[in-house]
């Protein structure tokens, strides 16, 4: 009996023991937001988490779809049912449901989300103040870019300046496209004076100084504010660092990413866990390589491309689009049963002794490069009414496209330009010279996931006639409906 | 071969028992009303030798001692004890103790006499749970107590069960009842042998389960394991061996069918195209090549299902053990899946000290299972559903190329489908798990005087696991799985529990009261680490292994911890047990929530009136019990992932910067502060009676249940990012119904017969919610909507009005987009605004049954007996997104037969199945009504026929008892729904969506039917 009261003295012990915080458990293994964004490290980390979302690693960052397949260059290609999302986009025909569209809305939106959180609590972070300001200036110039494809494609969306910390961040309503632009003006502007010219090494792919005028000489000219476009453009030569590549095709390929033509370019790397590579390769590449022969070039876009009256093409066709008659990727000859419209794009496509493992490639994605910059400049200059200055960037993009034949040794015909190809546009009136830079803009960034958005700006009437036969109406699609889950969701949208 | 030698084990065990005597004592037990009493132990004193009575009512027995004492003892009368005195014949009568005769259930920390329970309470005993031939309790229970619901979500072996006790009270967090295995709460109980099970008791309403507190808004399953009798030891050995097929099949069209409907889609396509866009025809030469093959019966076989169980079980006055061993073993009706199980059990108690008992219950289980990919829609690799992919591969494609290897991608994709070949998957899969776990407790009991007894329960369960997966690359040019790549995971869990209580009563005069007090600490730590590697150059199992593999490597390590403490008292009072009243209150504390809401305190409160026992019908001899019971009280749910509290920043949100590797972080998670308990209330009203000496017994209850504060992981803004929306306290919903259960046996002569039935009615309702919850994700849509004033998870679809039949009605009915032909699916444009979009889906109906039933027949004849069970819920929407994708014919998929048979061909041809035109499909494959099905059903769940050997048969070798039967299950079911099984409809999908997201059939692993033959050995 007298063990009994210390059989029970003892178990009261040990339960009063355990109380002391037995209920306090703390996340494990990875960061909460009470030990997260307190240190320069946490800076680091944050900002490669924002990069990562601009990158074609998610199948969710469906850009093409909406700046190729929806425009006259493309159209889904593929297998017939497959994606049928993405054949209701280029038929016109989509509804809110479209599961494209729900994907890059989330997706961009979830990469200014990622920059908001950082633009949220990184002024609090105690660090290397130059550091600081620069990730910031990242973080800015990267909601500055998804912004500008997510106003490029819906037109109003509510615009987030913080991370979604509560209903009210959380439940926005949409802002004018005009409110949306000031405010990818204004991150630009403050990006532009932090962030540095040129990284090397381990921050080779940061955005730089040149990517932040470069972003806003396109997004000034988007709006048709041509002086502020070309001061920008000043100041993007005034740095000093950019070129045209002599090969035009260097642009594309894995050995000669981050040249002096490219901008702003979205890095990829293959074989990386989780994968960093890009899944653009798999979605274009043929069925025989295992790909889905997605996005491909209509007879209309190749039709575009000059040739001279030897019928030699201008170089950037067979540098753009696999074709018959002509060779493919590997060297293998191009057969036209590969795809629905007989070609299909090379542009994101690597050869498989590059990149054996499809769906994880390596190659970048170039968003802007310098060709893009000068024909923003001539485009300027000739709304401007400047239509001499204008021939001088036109004419230098042209110059390099045709000089290929002396850079390119892999050229047929290498050594000497052909005669009367990509002859330098001669001086002509306004409206001439307009449509010539829109035909230069087609043929040289084609497949860079820029047609549709350049239609759109060009207005009304180009556009209906661009997407003729489409069910496209300029006033009715212009603008991509804004996703069913967004309005089932937040209570400030109802269409 | 395990078999064949474990069963010679036994037997071997059982003749080296039998084999010694001298003289032998025969003779008869019966009650003082001439009934033989089937099962009393006779003992001769002071050894451990003795005998049980047969079902005649007799027994042998050889003694060495003429002089020893015999003790006779059976549950329930007044043990004797008798001198041979050099007799060999015995008349024995025992008399019935009266103050045994009151059936005790165990109800939570204490156990209460049958007759004074207050709440609404179901007991399933042993019989029931042994009967069927399934692996888990929780399958046992399915039809066993109204207002239990069991479905199975898969037939694959080892997979889950879904368990819901008067409906779903919470949206997003967990709907499971509590499983309280011998005084240790548990959420798993897969882990234990239905054999060793003596008994479950189901507590649903809050009078019943509030003891229970924080974990008990979702009932409370109690489960009693055998314990060893204080008389000579009994062997027992069950045996069941049976083959499994598939229950039910859908019907898919064949070669010849597939080109006819494939070329009429695309010359129903090409009419309105552009030639660019034109899609080729099969022509008839390439049809002359090709074959037919169904790819369901190419995945399926027949699959041997078997289970063995051996156990001991006897003591001495003052130590009682029961020990088991099982075996359960299932190959799945899929090939390359199965599950196999063994398992043991200890149970010892003794005493130690007059005042002292102490004890241990152990079970330790080892599960080997090898997964396929058979769950909700799984994307590509072998993790992808092959039941969806045999679904979906046409009957035109080889099973073997010309060179013997499997079929990946046809040359002719665009004709026949791109899709994995179901059989190469099943041939090349590869993952396996392995569990071991060790589950039980220790345990001490004190009663330092009388009527007081301290216990104190420190459990245990611990679970490690491991499960390899190799992926291996194979198909089409290598495509899938490239590179290959092995996955490593082993896991530990272990939970801690440890229970302090104390139980006194009191009686004095007419009044008993009752009293409980005691705390109880649960912690819960998990830790995992996964290692991964790709590109095996060698793909032969035996190789791969980490370290062998020369591509990326990964290693991740995660840990987790959850802990709960909890005080509870309670009080029970009777007056001349007449009058009953209980009264609980329990305060719990949980991890899960911030500093500031971590407490909940909860209570209850029961009444009960034994009207039988009152002085107006005191007399009478009809009634022997009749019980009017109410009870009222709250409690909590805590039942959502750790740390809902804090955002969580991830790791794997990389950036190549320089052409390496920089890692980064991103919010994946967001965590709400404010988050707290979600309670329940409920009222309980019901009543029992009981007629003609127990002959017939009924309960009904009427019960109301609201939860309020719903855990809901409130589906936020998309354009607010990808992260994981936060927990939030949300809304109220309403769970009501009422219960029946109703029970007669009775006997013509040798003829018995009993007929048990039970049925439950349910409405679940949504009171309050801030915004409406959709779920159900299929891609980027949501079918289901949780909103006031319908079911949680109400179904939220565009309702199918026909087909068109001509131009005309296209032009006069609303605008449902361009390109709409005669034979497209007409949608009722609800709100009348002349277009059908978005606001043109409504709620129409729900997942969740509105009535459940079973019913249990069992007729003996002698030495036979049959029994019958049935088991149906009626009321339920079923969403069958497999349909969407074999009828709505989008692309090379192949398609019904219903479909192929049915499908509109022109005006009047059918207002149910639209044209087939891949064109169209945008609206025909709409998320409406075309894919809603009733999911109403009846089963016969169970049909036996067993024969217990005769007695003289018996005795020549020793055994006690022995019966074989014969047994079926799932031979029929009765139901409109037109896809595998009306029961499995929750995914994998729906994982982490909770019942909002239920009711979506992806197309499972199809259920079995099994014939069985088994059979009981007693010692």
């Amino acid at each position: 009996m007298r063990y009994v009261s210390k059989i029970l003295i003892t178990l009261l012990a040990i339960v009063a023991g355990a109380c002391s915080d037995f209920l306090q458990e703390d996340l494990q293994g990875t960061y909460s937001n009470s030990t997260f964004y307190q240190t320069e490290a946490h800076a680091l980390l944050a900002i490669a988490g924002v990069y990562n979302a601009a990158s074609f690693v998610s199948t969710d960052n469906n850009l093409w779809v909406f700046g190729d397949v929806a425009s006259d260059d493309a159209i889904k290609g593929g297998l017939a049912g497959d994606q049928s999302d993405i054949q209701f986009i280029d038929e016109f025909n989509y509804s809110r449901n479209n599961g494209a569209i729900e994907k890059i809305w989330k997706h961009y939106f979830e990469g200014i989300s990622r920059a908001n959180y950082l633009l949220y609590y990184g002024p609090g972070i105690t660090m290397n103040d130059d550091l600081k300001k620069r990730i910031l200036g990242e973080a800015k110039f990267l909601r500055a870019y998804f912004y500008f494809n997510l106003v490029n494609i819906f037109g109003e969306v509510p615009l987030k300046l913080n991370p979604p910390l509560n209903p009210i961040e959380i439940n926005k309503a949409k802002s004018s496209v005009a409110d949306i632009y000031s405010q990818i003006e204004l991150d630009l502007h403050e990006a532009i004076d932090v962030l540095g010219t040129t990284y090397t090494g381990l921050d080779l792919g940061r955005v730089t100084k040149g990517a932040g005028l470069g972003l806003l000489a396109k997004i000034l000219v988007y709006q048709q504010k041509w002086d502020a476009s070309l001061t920008a453009i000043e100041s993007v030569d005034g740095i000093g660092l950019y070129s045209l590549e002599p090969v035009y095709k260097n642009n594309f390929i894995d050995s000669t990413q981050n040249n002096r033509e490219s901008l702003f370019e979205i890095q990829h790397l293959s074989s990386q866990l989780p994968k960093l590579g890009n899944y653009l390769n798999q979605y274009f590449s043929p069925s025989k390589s295992n790909g889905y022969y997605f996005n491909v070039p209509l007879q209309n876009f190749v039709d575009e491309f000059e040739k001279n009256n030897t019928a030699i093409f201008d170089p950037r066709l067979d540098y753009t689009v696999g074709r018959a008659g002509k060779k493919w990727i590997n060297g293998e000859a191009f057969d036209a049963a590969w795809s629905p419209t007989g070609f299909l794009q090379r542009k994101h496509v690597q050869p498989v002794n590059e990149e054996p493992i499809i769906g994880d490639a390596s190659l970048n994605y170039v968003y802007l490069r310098y060709a893009d910059i000068l024909l923003l400049k001539a485009e300027a200059l000739n709304e401007l009414g400047r239509t001499s200055e204008a021939l001088l960037p036109l004419n230098a993009v042209r110059k390099r496209a045709r000089e290929s034949y002396l850079f390119d040794k892999d050229l047929v015909g290498f050594g000497i330009i052909p005669t009367a190809l990509l002859p330098d546009v001669p001086s002509s009136s306004q409206s001439a010279l307009r449509d010539a830079i829109r035909h230069e803009r087609r043929v040289e960034l084609g497949f860079e996931f820029h047609r549709y958005f350049d239609l759109m700006r060009y207005g009304t009437l180009t556009a209906e006639a661009a997407l003729a036969g489409t069910g496209f109406i300029y006033s009715k699609h212009r603008y991509f409906l804004i996703p069913q889950s967004e309005i089932d969701t937040n209570p400030l949208i109802n269409n | 071969m395990i078999n064949l030698k474990f069963i010679c084990l036994i037997l071997f065990i059982a003749l080296s028992l039998s084999a010694q005597a001298q003289t032998m004592l025969s003779g008869t037990v019966k009650s003082s009303d001439g009934e033989p009493l089937i099962g009393a132990s006779i003992l001769i004193k002071n050894t451990s030798l003795g005998t049980t009575v047969d079902l005649n009512g007799a027994f042998k027995l050889q003694v060495e001692d003429k002089n020893a004492r015999l003790i006779i003892s059976f549950i329930g009368y007044t043990t004797q004890e008798i001198e041979i005195n050099e007799r060999t014949s015995f008349d024995i009568v025992l008399t019935e103790d009266e103050t045994q005769l009151s059936e005790v259930v165990v109800i939570g920390y204490s156990a209460q006499e049958k007759g004074k329970i207050t709440g609404a309470v179901n007991i399933v005993g042993e019989e029931l749970i042994s009967k069927l031939p399934v692996p888990s309790i929780d399958q046992a229970l399915q039809g066993r107590a109204p207002g239990v619901v069991v479905t199975q979500n898969s037939g694959a072996p080892g997979e889950g069960v879904s368990v819901r006790i008067r409906g779903s009270g919470s949206i997003n967090s967990g709907n499971n009842p509590l499983y309280v295995v011998d005084g240790i709460p548990t959420l798993d109980i897969n882990s234990l042998a239905t054999q060793d099970i003596a008994s479950i008791t189901v507590l649903k309403d809050a009078g019943a389960t509030a003891v229970y507190g924080s974990r008990a808004a979702n009932g409370v399953v109690i489960v009693t394991t055998k314990a060893g009798g204080s008389s000579i030891p009994k062997i027992q050995i069950s045996s069941q061996i049976g083959i499994q097929s598939p229950s039910r099949l859908i019907g898919m069209a064949n070669t010849s069918d597939y080109v006819s409907i494939f070329n009429e889609s695309v010359n129903n396509d090409n009419a309105n195209k552009n030639p660019l866009f034109y899609r080729p025809l099969i022509t008839n030469d390439i049809q002359a090549t090709l074959p037919n093959v169904n790819y369901i019966d190419a995945i399926l076989r027949e699959g041997i299902l078997q289970s063995h169980s051996l156990s001991v079980s006897g003591g001495t006055e003052k130590t009682k053990y029961f020990l088991s061993g099982n075996y359960f073993d299932q190959q799945g009706i899929i090939k390359s899946s199965s599950n196999k199980r063994i398992s043991s059990r200890m149970n010892i108690v003794t005493e130690v000290k007059p005042w002292l008992k102490a004890g241990v219950n152990m079970n330790i289980t080892n599960t080997t299972t090898n997964l396929i990919g058979s769950s909700g829609d799984g994307a590509g690799g072998n993790g992808g559903s092959v039941i969806r992919y045999a679904f979906f591969r046409t009957p035109a494609i080889p099973v073997y190329n010309v060179n013997g290897e499997y079929t990946d991608k046809p040359d002719r994709f665009d004709l026949f489908g791109d899709g994995y070949s179901p059989v190469g998957m099943l041939a090349y899969n590869n993952n396996k798990r392995m569990t071991n776990r060790l589950f039980g407790k220790f345990f001490i009991e004190l009663s330092p005087f009388k009527n007081f007894k301290f216990t104190s329960n420190l459990g245990i369960d611990f679970t490690s696991a491991n499960q390899r997966r190799f992926d291996r690359n194979w198909g089409s040019v290598g495509r899938i799985n490239n590179p290959n790549q092995l996955s490593v995971t082993d896991g530990r869990s272990q939970t801690m529990t440890f229970s302090n209580f104390a139980n006194y009563t009191k009686t004095f005069d007419q009044h008993h009261l009752g009293f409980l007090a005691g705390t109880e600490a649960v912690k819960t730590q998990d830790s995992e680490v996964n290692a991964s590697e790709k590109n095996y150059p060698d793909q032969t199992t035996n190789v791969v292994y980490l370290g062998n593999g020369l591509g990326q490597k990964a290693v991740r390590e995660s840990k987790a911890g959850s802990a709960l403490l909890s005080y509870f008292g309670k009080v029970n009072y009777d007056y001349k047990e007449k009058y009953i009243g209980s009264a609980t209150i329990r305060r719990d504390g949980s991890s899960r929530f911030g500093i500031d809401n971590r407490w909940g305190t909860f209570y209850a409160g029961s009444l009960g009136w034994r009207i039988d026992k009152e002085s107006f019908l005191i007399n009478n001899t009809a009634i022997s019990r009749l019980l009017l019971r109410a009870g009222y009280g709250s409690i909590g749910n805590q039942d959502i992932g750790n740390y809902p509290f804090s955002d969580i920043i991830s790791s794997g949100y990389n950036y190549p910067f320089g052409n390496a590797k920089s890692t980064g972080y991103v919010v994946s998670n967001l965590g709400n502060n404010q988050v707290k308990w979600e309670t329940s209330k409920q009222l309980n009203i019901g009543l029992d009676i009981e007629l003609w000496d127990g002959k017939f017994s009924a309960s009904l209850d009427y019960f109301n249940k609201i939860t309020s504060d719903l855990l809901v992981r409130q589906p936020i803004a998309s354009s607010a990012g990808e992260a994981q929306s936060p927990w939030v306290n949300n809304g109220k919903v309403l769970n009501k119904g009422i219960e029946l259960a109703l029970n007669y046996a009775d006997k013509l002569g040798s003829f018995h017969y009993s007929i048990s039935g039970n049925a439950a009615t349910l409405h679940n309702e949504v009171l309050e919610v801030n915004a409406p919850i959709s779920g159900g994700a299929i891609g980027a849509d949501n079918i289901t909507r949780t909103e006031k004033g319908y079911p949680i998870g109400s179904f939220y679809l565009y309702e199918m009005e026909g087909i068109f039949q001509t131009t005309g009605e296209i032009f006069t009915h609303a605008n449902q987009g361009n390109g709409i032909l005669p034979g497209d699916v007409k949608f009722k444009d609800q709100n009348g605004d002349g277009i059908v979009d978005g606001a043109d889906r409504k709620h129409i109906g729900s997942p969740i049954p509105k009535i459940t039933a079973g019913l249990n027949i069992n007729v003996s004849y002698r030495s036979w007996d049959v029994s019958v069970f049935f088991q149906g819920a009626y009321g339920q929407k079923i969403f069958s997104v497999l349909n969407r994708d074999i009828e709505g014919f989008y692309r090379p998929f192949n398609v019904t037969q219903r479909y192929f048979d049915h499908h509109w061909t022109g005006s009047g041809t059918s207002n149910e199945f639209p044209r087939a035109s891949w064109d169209a499909s945008g609206n025909n494959t709409k998320y409406s009504t075309r894919f809603l099905e009733d999911g109403s059903y009846t089963r016969l769940k169970n049909l036996q026929v067993g024969y217990t050997l005769p007695n003289n048969l018996l005795t020549r070798y020793g055994f006690s008892a022995a019966r074989i039967y014969l047994s079926g299950t799932n031979l029929f079911t009765f139901t409109k729904y037109p896809g595998l099984d009306p029961e499995m409809t929750v995914s994998n999908n729906a994982q982490g969506q909770g019942d909002s997201s239920a009711g979506l059939d992806w197309g499972t692993y199809p259920a079995a039917k099994s014939y069985n033959i088994g059979v009981n050995l007693t010692f």
